[in-house]
């Protein structure tokens, strides 16, 4: 990897073990935020939290999602349903595009530069942090904000349930910045595959750990406590795998 | 950017499928939009629309329809060619499989079930590259941006810089099919046309949507020299940015858009005089296209190209705009032609720019624009190939 990447901040937000949920944001008082949809708010907040006083020029910004504005697309459609085709929402309507956390993230926290948001199933989070490294070794930016974002929405607990999986999602965020000048963690391996699979499934995995940025951030956090290297392995459905390594610098 | 070639292209639009059927409904500005025939929706009537003709739909009946359109189009890119080694495959998209889970929604309102539960599998995005990779057997990095209706340039921009970046191949465009939530959604924006849509025409009143798909593979150029394969066109500047203003409504001056201009020229190391052509955005919503030729005039001035919007021809097809309209572009290039605005006839003197016109004209430079909600701005240069 040329040339040498480095992360300089991680934030996280990650319900308690056995939640679903987060019970706080920690953003209930800023009237900027409040009224968002929450897969923005949770966006929203560990990118304010990774960023910090860092400034915004030259930074580019990728956010990995799943499902996106879930919440919204159901309110949505909820609004086509119970009140006919021309009485859809404006606001659940922009809400539901999967840029919308990243458009929220760029307006509160004024990122100009090159933004991108990234889907690929479980692997939503490494898609976005691969481009946000090859974005960085190409000179396009100087540093790069890497957010991940995913809600739960009743709805989609139904549909994970219908194909059989007995997996609980859980909401969760997590952000990354990255930068070629030195800090404590390195970014040393992050290698994206796929493997062809005729069976293209629905259900999610279930997998004892927390999932993607989260994982990664986790593991970042181990580097800067002293851990020489930590390696972490995702695989998603439709057969793609993502392996990442930090080491200590 | 070092160049990057583009050794094959795939389109199904309201147009048809393939380059010559593309080329030539562009060259003549004949349109495929026709009155919206896939659904009903009551209180909104059936606006025109970009529909693509049925038998241009991948064989299949698992597959989402935005899945179906986007393996015609990325098959005709491959042209049956065997792809060495693991490569990226990069798409772009904003509704993936929605159409799917719209159906399901009414059906059900998100009750518990297992019912019709194969309308929720094609849901999320990332199952389009997936099918994709799975029946055309790719091997490789998938990738989906979702920068709304940018997607699919961006998708093409990432794709290139990653073959500069020693890639052995990519396979990069956008798809997106018609679906209620976005007919219904730009219509809660008072944004949807009554009538065919009028890019730049002072009596337009919003977009006409359609749907489509559009693929380009990218190769090295050394890698095509050596297999003495044909440069259909080039890649060679992209750029980005975020307007950070607003979720739906562009800058008022174009400040991100003229930054992507600026940054993707810069790129290909172009001046603005060395551009020959202008694919614009062109929704034909009011807000869009005077932000466009706000941006235009700032970054080219008394040096502007013709500009036209093809969306006239095709509708806005969100996702798929970016990669279609790169194809158009390249087709305009190698046809040395420029495609005119359908639906113009009377030009909004508050959206001035160079109108093209029908006629032979030298063209070997294209900017392509495209615009996203959530204030994404893209612009990509084009080049022309091999003669």
């Amino acid at each position: 990897m040329s040339p040498r990447i480095y992360v300089s901040a991680t934030a996280v937000l990650a319900p308690a073990p056995g939640a679903v949920k987060l019970e706080k944001l920690g953003d209930e008082a800023d009237p900027k935020t409040k009224r968002l949809p929450r897969v923005d708010r949770l966006a929203v907040a560990v990118a304010r939290a990774a960023l910090g006083s860092t400034p915004t020029d030259g930074l580019a910004l990728m956010v990995g999602t799943n499902l996106g504005g879930l919440q919204a697309t159901v309110d949505f459609l909820e609004g086509l349903a119970a009140r006919g085709p021309q009485f859809g929402s404006p606001t659940a309507f922009h809400e539901s595009v999967h840029h919308a956390p990243a458009g929220q993230i760029s307006i509160l926290l004024g990122i100009t530069g090159l933004s991108l948001t990234c889907s690929a199933r479980e692997l939503s989070g490494e898609t976005a942090l691969k481009a946000g490294v090859d974005l960085l070794a190409a000179g396009r930016a100087q540093r790069v904000l890497v957010v991940c974002s995913e809600e739960i929405v009743p709805a989609m607990q139904a549909a994970y349930r219908a194909f059989g999986s007995t997996l609980e999602p859980h909401e969760g965020a997590a952000a990354l910045l990255l930068s070629t000048e030195k800090s404590e963690v390195e970014l040393t391996r992050l290698e994206l595959s796929s493997r062809d699979t005729s069976t293209l499934r629905f259900v999610t995995p279930p997998r004892d750990t927390e999932q993607g940025l989260i994982q990664l951030v986790r593991a970042a956090e181990r580097v800067r406590a002293g851990s020489a290297s930590e390696r972490v392995v995702t695989k998603a459905q439709g057969g793609g795998e993502a392996t990442v390594e930090l080491s200590r610098a | 950017m070092k160049r990057v070639a583009i050794t094959g292209m795939g389109v199904v639009s309201a147009l048809g499928r393939g380059l010559p059927a593309h080329s030539d409904a562009l060259k003549h500005g004949r349109s495929g939009l026709k009155a919206l025939s896939l659904f009903t929706a009551e209180g909104i009537g059936q606006r025109p629309v970009g529909e693509v003709a049925p038998e241009h739909l991948w064989p299949g009946t698992r597959a989402s329809r935005s899945q179906r359109l986007a393996l015609t189009a990325a098959a005709d890119a491959i042209a049956g060619r065997t792809l060495a080694g693991p490569g990226v495959m990069v798409l772009g998209s904003t509704t993936g499989g929605i159409d799917g889970t719209e159906q399901h929604y009414f059906k059900h309102r998100g009750k518990e079930g297992a019912l019709d539960r194969e309308l929720l599998r094609n849901h999320p995005l990332g199952t389009i590259a997936d099918r994709i990779a799975h029946e055309l057997k790719l091997e490789g990095e998938r990738h989906t941006f979702a920068t709304a209706c940018s997607s699919s340039a961006n998708a093409i921009g990432y794709a290139a810089s990653r073959i500069v970046a020693g890639a052995p191949w990519a396979l990069a465009g956008g798809v997106d099919a018609l679906c209620r939530i976005t007919y219904c959604g730009f219509y809660s924006l008072k944004l949807v046309s009554e009538g065919p849509c009028r890019p730049f025409d002072k009596g337009r009143n919003g977009l006409s949507l359609g749907e489509a798909a559009g693929f380009v593979l990218l190769e090295a150029e050394e890698a095509v020299r050596a297999r003495g394969g044909k440069v259909l066109g080039w890649v060679t500047g992209w750029g980005c940015s975020a307007d950070a203003h607003h979720m739906t409504a562009p800058h008022p001056e174009g400040a991100g858009a003229i930054r992507a201009i600026k940054l993707a020229l810069e790129d290909a190391g172009k001046a603005p005089a060395d551009v020959h052509y202008v694919n614009a955005h062109g929704t034909a919503t009011p807000a869009n296209d005077k932000m466009e030729s706000l941006a235009l005039n700032a970054v080219f001035g008394a040096a502007m190209p013709p500009v036209s919007s093809t969306k006239g021809a095709t509708g806005h097809t969100l996702g798929a705009a970016g990669a279609i309209e790169a194809v158009f572009s390249v087709l305009a290039m190698g046809g040395s032609f420029t495609p005119r605005t359908v639906g113009l006839s009377d030009p909004d003197p508050e959206a001035r720019v160079l109108h093209a016109k029908d006629g032979p004209v030298d063209v070997r430079c294209v900017l392509s624009s495209s615009f996203g909600f959530g204030g994404n701005n893209t612009a990509l240069v084009l080049e022309r190939g091999d003669a």
